[in-house]
């Protein structure tokens, strides 16, 4: 378990990251290194043998949160621990407030990132399945300058993104949650802490006692994060009582197929889905009451 | 000084640990904080097939990395090692011998197929990624069913049929118990792999010296002297000439009981290339290759009258071997598990059977209570046998439970029981449960669609067992040695061939010593971990069994060496014997503190003028004793585990555990109720999250611990500890404890979970772990795959 020879390079800005990225010179793989809790492990089982590290830490400006004209930006760097704690992330994407508790254990969050769990993609953890649930626009920067991409077309497959390889992930922008709003990350794993065998991120708006719109994406189903669109359709227009949470659930989970691994079959994955789906929608709902 | 002496009163109290200053500081030497001048860092490559024959294999390119300085294959590696043997005559018994590196079949994924030593572990990964080895695939065989199938490929040309060994075994008259039945009852289950996870895993530093020849292994071990003497002959390295060492252990859990293909080849190693080499086995290739525990498969018929009285019982076990043998053989657990399963009831007959079946795994290893499966199955069998009878868990244990008064009485399995109190322990936790209240709680969580479940269990453990116990199972028995020597200046050295990895042995012994020659505590020192020091014993730490047997060496040893030193304080205060004491190192008359003399002058005088000490008086200062266990004698507990079941996601809640243990008197309280936390979180561990996993081609699926699953704080409630000490007329009246929370819980827990799947009118459980999935599977929410 001891990692293969890399060269290692810590740019201090973005551009000198992008240039690292992009000037390989048949080094082979190159790999960005954030909050490293995903990354090293694999480095040191050889799954990854990249043959150049750029190690992103030493650039400013990537550790931000900030909030303008209903936009939450969150730099790339930012460590999950700091987001959980920050207010405008409290106040703003309180569905990623909600989540962060449970990625894995405080060391982890402490040294992980926002931007690093997005790009790494892996489709139980939780800050993928946020974005994915809140429409998030990831910023990318490369050789040709920034681009945004949507969630919707980021998470590509199995710990793939859009992100092309000279490309790296500089932050993460979400649309403030507005009053009315409410958020709840369910998710079911084997230990506190473990990445979950599902999970499910739910934010509902309302307006008076019905939904003005809810939003609702699922992690450890498919090779991506999976958006609930059947069961958000279910619920908009409607106000939230056991049959609609069923129909909205069922809905849903009759379209999951997921694969069975040592730690959960198939057939207990979609069943948790559905069983997330309501719990989450019902304590989503519960908190946007609380802000009326 | 029958019941042992009390005069500085350390036995009993909670004593701070010695070690725990060492360990909790960071000072502690475990085999990788080992760094000797030109060290050099093993690797093996292992094999990614479970079943294969080696056609070919190039280790040129990785012998031209820069920076490694040999590459071993099975073949170069067979040229200075013999091939590792465990065979022991016993009546059909196939042991196969293998070699340290293969070199014609692999086995199992992660069998050893090469070794490079080179200047660091990164380098010597490289190395072996330049390796490339073609294998013929065999078919594997994956459990036991398919090893004992008619035409199953066989692993070994020497084990036919991939029987490793299969006995049968009847006591009392078996069909008259069947004939008498009022019911059969019938149980299975099917019990998975899992693994013992030491935090420190298995390692060595080998040194060979050039000029005198002489080779030390620094090992993570829990027996110095058996290693050195399995070892000496496979490296040929004559024995006198070579030392094995142990410094601080990071846990072993039975593990480190057995000498390993990779000692032999590190050590064999460092012979070649003359110098020091260190391995330490990484965690991925811990769960991969180190082996795992408890695969078994057990049937069971119970012969019960009306009331539940136990007329005879009929047992099949099959045993899931993995692929190599190693130390202990795998008859010792089937004779384990067969002696002890009767447990602490009465049973007038018994028919016993076993398979033990070579399959394509890592070795079946020790772990914490090898045997730990006849508790399960039994306490599980008992609960089945009072929803048969229409009886409640706790009346179908009270009327087959051996108590004191019936002791002594032999054990269907011919092992005298005496002293055992498993029916006392059990009779004070049901007194400490309120069994009405815990119904009413589960009826009222169930009218608001919780459930709830609760289950009781009771066992005994041989810790350290009896003369007729071990002949029963098939392992020796040793007596326990201990040297202790008072030092020229009145301190005491104390050196026991244990091999402490957690059993807190430092300070256990010397508060034992402490006691018996009225010495200070932090005045003894306890050496432990090195043949070159240590009195042999084949045995090391294990079993249990120090808490009894090197108690009475350490107190045998100090009973005779305070002897000594009253004679011949008697001649120099002109005072009987029996009118002196020590206390603090001080030899006085009683009543009279002015006359006295320190033990250190004594010793002085022992030591450096022995022919001027009081004639006739025995002026050696150093002894060792040897103690035979008095006939040895049981541990036991009873345990009580309350669960919630989450019926929507099927995860488990261990609410509250309840632990009534007897291990006769207590040296230290904290280390007890230590052993037995630790213990109980390894079995509901073991029952809920670990799994050491196989797909159907043989690949190991558990390989990091993100996939194998270690009990962590929140997964565990307090335990709650009530502590029985039943003293005995003997000199050292201390039972072993180490093992039993990992016994006796899953039974308890199984049995709540059985409770709890019964109120709703489910089906028991037949297969472990009880993953979420298998609970919602049981509670028939989803269907099975």
């Amino acid at each position: 378990m001891k990692p293969a020879v890399f060269e290692y390079v810590s740019p201090t800005s973005v551009d000198e990251a992008v240039t690292a990225l992009s000037t390989t010179d048949d080094i082979g793989d190159v790999k960005v290194l954030a909050g490293g809790q995903s990354l090293v492990p694999l480095l040191s089982l050889r799954l990854a043998q990249p043959g150049r590290i750029v190690d992103i830490n030493g650039i400013e400006n990537l550790s931000e949160i900030t909030e303008e004209a209903g936009v939450v930006t969150i730099g790339a760097l930012v460590r999950q621990a700091v987001a959980g704690r920050s207010d405008v992330v409290r106040r703003s994407i309180p569905l990623m407030a909600a989540a962060i508790p449970l990625i894995g254990h405080g060391a982890i969050r402490n040294r992980g990132t926002v931007g690093g769990s997005i790009a790494h993609a892996d489709p139980a953890a939780e800050l993928p399945t946020v974005a994915a649930c809140l429409d998030a626009e990831l910023v990318a920067q490369g050789p040709g300058g920034e681009r945004s991409i949507r969630a919707a077309d980021f998470f590509t497959g199995f710990f793939t993104t859009a992100l092309s390889e000279d490309e790296i992930l500089t932050a993460v922008r979400i649309r403030a949650a507005g009053p009315g709003t409410g958020a709840a990350y369910e998710e079911v794993a084997r230990r506190h802490g473990d990445f979950a065998m599902a999970g499910v991120a739910a934010q509902v708006r309302l307006d008076g006692d019905t939904v003005a719109e809810a939003r609702i994406a699922i992690s450890g189903v498919d090779l991506a994060p999976v958006r609930a669109s059947k069961a958000e359709a279910a619920l908009a227009g409607r106000t939230i009582d056991d049959a609609v949470l069923d129909e909205a659930a069922d809905a849903t989970v009759a379209d999951l197929s997921p694969s069975s691994d040592l730690h959960g079959s198939a057939a207990y994955r979609k069943h948790i889905a559905g069983v997330l789906i309501r719990k989450a929608v019902r304590t989503a709902a519960a908190r946007a009451r609380e802000t009326l | 000084m029958a019941g042992g002496s009390a005069i500085s009163g350390l036995v009993g109290a909670r004593v701070h640990r010695k070690e725990d200053r060492t360990i909790l500081t960071g000072t502690g030497r475990y085999v990788d904080d080992v760094q000797a001048r030109g060290m050099l860092h093993a690797h093996f490559l292992r094999s990614t097939v479970a079943h294969g024959r080696i056609t070919s294999i190039d280790v040129d390119e990785a012998r031209k990395v820069e920076g490694v300085v040999r590459v071993f294959t099975g073949a170069d590696m067979s040229a200075i090692t013999e091939d590792l043997s465990f065979a022991q005559p016993i009546p059909g018994l196939h042991s196969p011998s293998y070699p340290a590196i293969a070199h014609d079949v692999v086995r199992f994924v992660g069998e050893p197929v090469a070794l490079i030593i080179a200047e660091s572990r990164y380098i010597a990964e490289d190395a072996a990624g330049l390796i490339e080895i073609d294998y013929d695939i065999l078919d594997p065989i994956m459990s036991t069913t398919a090893g004992l199938a008619d035409g199953a490929t066989e692993l070994f040309g020497d084990v036919p049929g991939n029987v490793v060994h299969t006995d049968e075994q009847l006591f009392g008259d078996i069909e008259a118990a069947f004939s008498q039945a009022d019911h059969v009852v019938e149980q299975s289950l099917d019990q998975h792999r899992w693994a013992c996870n030491p935090m420190e895993t298995r390692g060595g530093v080998a040194t060979y010296e050039t000029g005198s020849g002489q080779l030390v292994y620094e090992a993570s071990t829990q027996t110095t002297h058996t290693l050195r003497f399995l070892l000496a002959g496979w490296i040929r390295q004559p024995i006198h000439q070579f030392r094995v060492t142990a410094n601080n252990i990071g846990g072993g859990f039975g593990l480190k009981f057995s000498a390993y293909r990779e000692d032999v080849a590190v050590c064999a190693a460092a012979k070649a290339v003359g110098g020091a080499v260190k391995w330490v086995e990484d965690r991925n290739e811990h769960l991969v290759a180190a082996g795992a525990a408890r695969e078994e498969q057990l049937t069971l018929q119970a012969a019960v009258k009306a009331d539940g009285t136990l007329l005879g019982l009929r047992v099949t076990m099959k045993l899931d071997a993995g692929a190599y043998p190693i130390n202990p053989p795998a008859t010792v657990y089937a004779g384990l598990v067969r002696t002890t399963l009767p447990g602490p009831y009465k049973l007038p007959a018994y028919h016993f059977q076993h398979h033990i079946v070579a399959t394509n795994k890592a070795s079946y290893i020790s772990l914490r209570g090898p045997w730990a499966v006849e508790t399960l199955v039994r306490e599980r069998l008992m609960d089945k046998i009072a929803e048969t009878c229409g009886i409640s868990p706790v009346e179908v244990r009270t009327r087959n439970l051996i108590t004191l008064d019936d002791q002594p009485t032999k054990m269907i399995t011919n092992v005298t029981l005496e002293n055992v109190t498993a029916a006392e322990t059990f009779q004070k936790l049901v007194e400490m449960v309120d069994l009405d209240e815990v119904r009413r709680q589960q009826e009222a969580a169930r009218a608001e669609g919780r459930l709830l479940g609760f289950g009781v269990g009771t066992f005994i453990e041989p810790a350290p067992g009896t003369q007729e116990f071990w002949a029963a199972v098939g392992f020796p028995f040793g007596s326990e040695p201990c040297r202790i020597r008072i030092e020229i200046d009145g301190k005491v050295t104390a050196f026991t061939p244990q091999t402490p990895h957690g059993q807190s042995h430092e300070t256990t012994l010397s508060q034992l010593i402490a006691d018996e020659l009225g010495v200070g505590f932090d005045d003894i020192r306890i050496v432990y971990g090195d043949t070159d020091a240590t009195p042999f014993s084949m045995l090391g730490t294990g079993g249990s069994r120090a808490a009894t047997m090197a108690s009475g060496a350490a107190v045998y040893g100090a009973r005779e060496l305070r002897k000594r030193v009253l004679e011949i304080a008697s001649h120099m205060l002109e005072a009987s014997v029996e009118d002196l004491q020590i206390a603090d190192g001080v030899v006085s008359v009683k009543g009279a503190p002015g006359a006295s003399v320190p033990m250190g002058q004594i010793a002085m005088g022992c030591w450096l003028a022995p022919d001027q000490m009081p004639p006739g008086t025995n002026t050696e200062m150093e002894f060792v004793a040897d103690y035979d266990g008095e006939g040895g004698g049981f541990s036991q507990a009873s345990h009580a585990c309350w669960v919630e079941v989450d019926q929507q996601t099927g995860k488990i809640e261990v609410q509250r555990f309840l632990v009534v243990e007897d291990c006769g008197k207590m040296i230290n309280p904290a280390v007890v109720e230590g052993q037995v936390i630790g213990g109980i979180a390894m079995g509901v561990g073991g029952m809920l999250l670990e799994h050491s996993a196989y797909a159907e081609d043989g690949q190991y699926l558990t390989a990091t611990f993100m996939d194998y699953l270690m009990p962590s704080a929140p997964e565990l409630p307090e335990i709650e500890i009530e502590h029985m000490e039943f003293e005995t007329d003997k000199v050292v009246g201390s039972r072993g404890v180490g093992e039993g929370g990992t016994v006796l819980a899953p039974a308890a827990l199984l049995n709540a979970i059985d409770d709890a799947l019964a109120q709703v009118g489910r089906p028991r459980i037949t297969e472990t772990p009880i993953t979420p999935t298998r609970m919602l599977e049981l509670l028939g929410v989803i269907e099975k795959e």
